[in-house]
C-alpha cells in the first residue's frame, strides 16, 4: 500500500511564465516501478520534487497512499518517499559517510541505538559498510551514489525515487548502481520511481511514463515503448541490446516472445534450440 | 590533499587523545590560549614545551608531518618575531643598522612571542589532527548549547562550520580543476601585471561562485529532502558521554596547570 496519484496538476516556477506541469494526472500503484524519460526541460525533476513536497502545485492534488501532500503533511510525507538526486557531491551533507547516512535519521529524531542499527544496515545493502569513516572527498561519484541510496534506505521509505541518479557516473559507477537498483526492486516491497535515459533501466521498469513539454505524452510497457521506432528516435533512447537481438532474429525468420531481460532472453533461446 | 594544505588536518591513529571527548580537548585548548600569554618563566616555557611534546608523541602522529602542517604559520611567527626585534626600545643596543638600533629587550620579546605563538599553534593542531571536524563541531555545539536559551543560533552555526568543512576539498579540487581550464584558453595566474592577473583571479572567482550558489542550492533541496527542518527535535548520532580516560586527562592537564603556577610564583 504505497501508491502516487497525480490529480490534474499543474505546476510553474514563476507566474507569467508558461506551466511547466500542465494538467498532469497519473497512478502509480503499489510495488510498481516507473521509469519517467522525456527530453531535458521536460519537466521530469519537477515531478519528483512535487511528490517530496519540496515544490507545492498551483492546481491539482497529488497523494501519497491516499493522504495529500502539502504544508502539514510534507514532513509525515518525508519520511515514506525517499528521493536521490543527480549529482553525488550535492547531496553528500555529512562530512563522514557515516555522519551522512544518519542525517536523515537525526532529522527524523530516531533513537540513538536504532539509528545504529540502521545505519549499518542500509550501509550493508548498498555494500558500503567498510566505508562508513570515509570522507566523500575519497569516494567515487557511483560510491557517493551508493552512500545516497543508503541515506534514503535507512528512513525506510516506501517509495523510492531516483533522479537521474546515474547520469553523472561514468559506465562502471552506473551499472554497479542499476544493479544495486534492481537488486532493491527484487529483494523490497517498494514502489519504485526512475526518472532516466538509460534504456536499460527502461526496460526493467514495469511501465514508462513519457513527459513531453510538462504533459504525459505516453503511458506504455516498455515492451511497447521499444517497438516504436519514432518515440525511442524523438526521445534519444538507444534500442537496447535484447530488443535488437530479438529483433535482428526476427528478420532470419526466429521468431521469440519479445523477451525483456537477459534470463527471459536466454530460457527463449534454450526452447527455441530443444524445439528446432 | 597535501598535509600543508589545511592546518592539521585530521589523521586517524587511534591513540588515546584520538579517542578523547572533543569538548575536553576543546576547553584543554581554549585554557592553554589563555595561559600560554601569562607565560614570562623560562621553566614555564620549558613546562609547556614538555608537555605539548609529549601530548604530541601520545597521539602517534610523526612529528615531522606536524610540524609541516603548521609551516605556513612560520612566515607569520618570523614576522612578528621581527616586528618585535625592530619595534622595541629596551634593554641594550645590540647593533645599529642606518636607522634602526636593535636591542637586546627586542631580541628577548621577539623569541618569547614567537615561542608562546609556537606552541599555541602547535597544541591547537594537536586538537585539529585527533578530533575530526564533525566532533570538533559537534564539541562547540555542546558546549555552547546553554547560549541556545538567549536566542543565539548555536545548532545552525555548527552546522554551518561542518558543511563549510564539507565542501573545503570539493571546492579546492574545484578550484584546481577551474583554474586548469582557464590557463588552457590562456590565462595566465603567474605572471604580468598586476591589473592582469587580478583579471586573472576574477576569471576563475566567477566560475567558483556560481557553481558555490548552485550546490547551495542543491544541498539545500537535499537537505530538505530528507526532512531537515532545523536544530529542534533532532536527535544526534554522536553521543557525547564522558569516559574514565577524560577525567584521568583533566586531572592530569589540571596537575600540569597547577606546576604552572607553582613555577611561575
Ligand atoms: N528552480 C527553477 N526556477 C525556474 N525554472 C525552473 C527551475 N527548475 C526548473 N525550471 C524550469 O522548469 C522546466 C522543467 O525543468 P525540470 O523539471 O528540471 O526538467 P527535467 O528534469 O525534465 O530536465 C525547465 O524549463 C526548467 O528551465
Ligand atoms: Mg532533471
Amino acid at each position: 500500500m504505497s501508491w502516487i496519484e497525480f490529480r490534474h496538476v499543474s505546476f510553474r516556477y514563476h507566474e507569467n511564465e508558461p506551466w511547466v506541469l500542465d494538467d498532469v494526472s497519473f497512478v502509480v500503484q503499489s510495488n510498481e516501478s516507473v521509469a519517467l524519460i522525456g527530453k531535458n526541460g521536460s519537466g521530469k525533476s519537477t515531478i519528483a520534487k512535487l511528490m517530496i513536497g519540496l515544490l507545492q502545485p498551483q492546481a491539482g492534488e497529488i497523494f501519497i497512499d491516499g493522504q495529500i501532500v502539502n504544508e502539514e503533511t510534507i514532513w509525515d510525507i518525508r519520511s515514506q518517499v525517499g528521493l536521490v538526486f543527480q549529482n553525488p557531491e550535492n547531496q553528500f551533507v555529512g562530512t563522514t559517510v557515516y555522519d551522512d547516512v544518519a542525517f536523515g535519521l537525526e532529522n527524523l529524531a530516531v533513537p540513538r541505538e536504532e539509528m545504529t542499527h540502521r545505519i549499518e544496515r542500509s550501509l550493508q545493502q548498498v555494500g558500503m559498510l567498510a566505508y562508513r569513516d570515509r570522507e566523500p572527498h575519497d569516494l567515487s561519484g557511483g560510491q557517493k551514489q551508493r552512500i545516497a541510496l543508503a541515506s534514503v534506505l535507512a528512513v525506510e521509505p516506501k517509495i523510492l525515487l531516483l533522479d537521474e541518479a546515474t547520469s553523472m557516473l561514468d559506465p562502471h559507477g552506473t551499472e554497479s548502481i542499476n544493479q544495486l537498483f534492481r537488486q532493491l526492486k527484487r529483494e523490497q516491497n517498494m514502489t519504485h520511481v526512475t526518472v532516466t535515459h538509460d534504456t536499460e533501466e527502461v526496460m526493467y521498469a514495469d511501465r514508462v511514463l513519457v513527459i513531453d513539454q510538462g504533459k504525459i505524452a505516453e503511458d506504455c510497457t516498455p515492451r511497447q515503448l521499444f517497438c516504436r521506432q519514432e518515440l525511442l528516435d524523438e526521445y534519444g533512447l538507444r534500442i537496447p541490446f535484447i530488443v535488437e537481438l530479438t529483433n535482428e532474429l526476427y528478420k532470419q525468420g526466429i521468431s521469440l516472445d519479445d523477451p525483456m531481460n537477459h534470463k527471459e532472453l536466454l530460457d527463449q533461446l534454450w526452447t527455441f534450440h530443444l524445439t528446432e | 590533499m597535501t598535509p600543508s594544505f589545511l592546518i592539521g588536518q585530521y589523521i586517524s591513529t587511534g591513540s588515546v587523545i584520538h579517542r578523547l571527548d572533543p569538548r575536553i580537548k576543546l576547553v584543554m585548548v581554549f585554557i592553554f590560549v589563555f595561559i600560554v600569554f601569562f607565560a614570562n618563566h623560562l621553566y614555564s616555557y620549558v613546562l609547556f614545551s614538555t608537555f605539548v611534546i609529549v601530548v604530541a608523541l601520545a597521539t602517534k602522529i610523526r612529528l615531522s608531518y606536524i610540524l609541516k602542517g603548521i609551516m605556513p604559520v612560520g612566515i607569520f611567527l618570523l614576522f612578528t618575531f621581527f616586528l618585535h626585534v625592530v619595534m622595541t626600545n629596551e634593554g641594550q643596543a645590540l647593533l645599529t643598522i642606518g636607522p634602526l638600533t636593535i636591542y637586546t629587550g627586542g631580541v628577548i620579546r621577539g623569541i618569547e612571542i614567537s615561542v608562546r605563538l609556537f606552541l599555541l599553534v602547535f597544541f591547537t593542531s594537536l586538537l585539529t589532527l585527533t578530533t575530526p571536524p564533525m566532533a570538533i563541531t559537534d564539541g562547540l555545539e555542546k558546549l555552547l548549547s546553554p547560549l541556545k536559551k538567549v536566542g543565539v543560533p548555536v545548532h545552525e552555526f555548527a552546522l554551518m562550520v561542518s558543511i563549510t568543512l564539507r565542501f573545503i576539498p570539493t571546492l579546492m579540487e574545484e578550484t584546481d580543476k577551474i583554474s586548469k581550464a582557464q590557463a588552457s584558453r590562456g590565462v595566465d595566474f603567474r605572471s604580468g601585471s598586476l591589473k592582469s592577473r587580478a583579471y586573472a583571479v576574477v576569471s576563475l572567482l566567477i566560475p567558483l561562485f556560481i557553481s558555490s550558489f548552485r550546490r547551495a542550492d542543491d544541498l539545500a533541496l537535499a537537505m530538505e529532502a530528507r526532512g531537515y527542518r532545523g536544530g529542534e527535535g533532532r536527535t544526534n548520532i554522536r553521543a557525547l558521554i564522558l569516559q574514565k580516560r577524560d577525567y584521568v586527562a583533566m586531572i592530569l592537564y589540571g596537575l600540569m596547570i597547577l606546576l604552572f603556577i607553582f613555577v611561575q610564583s
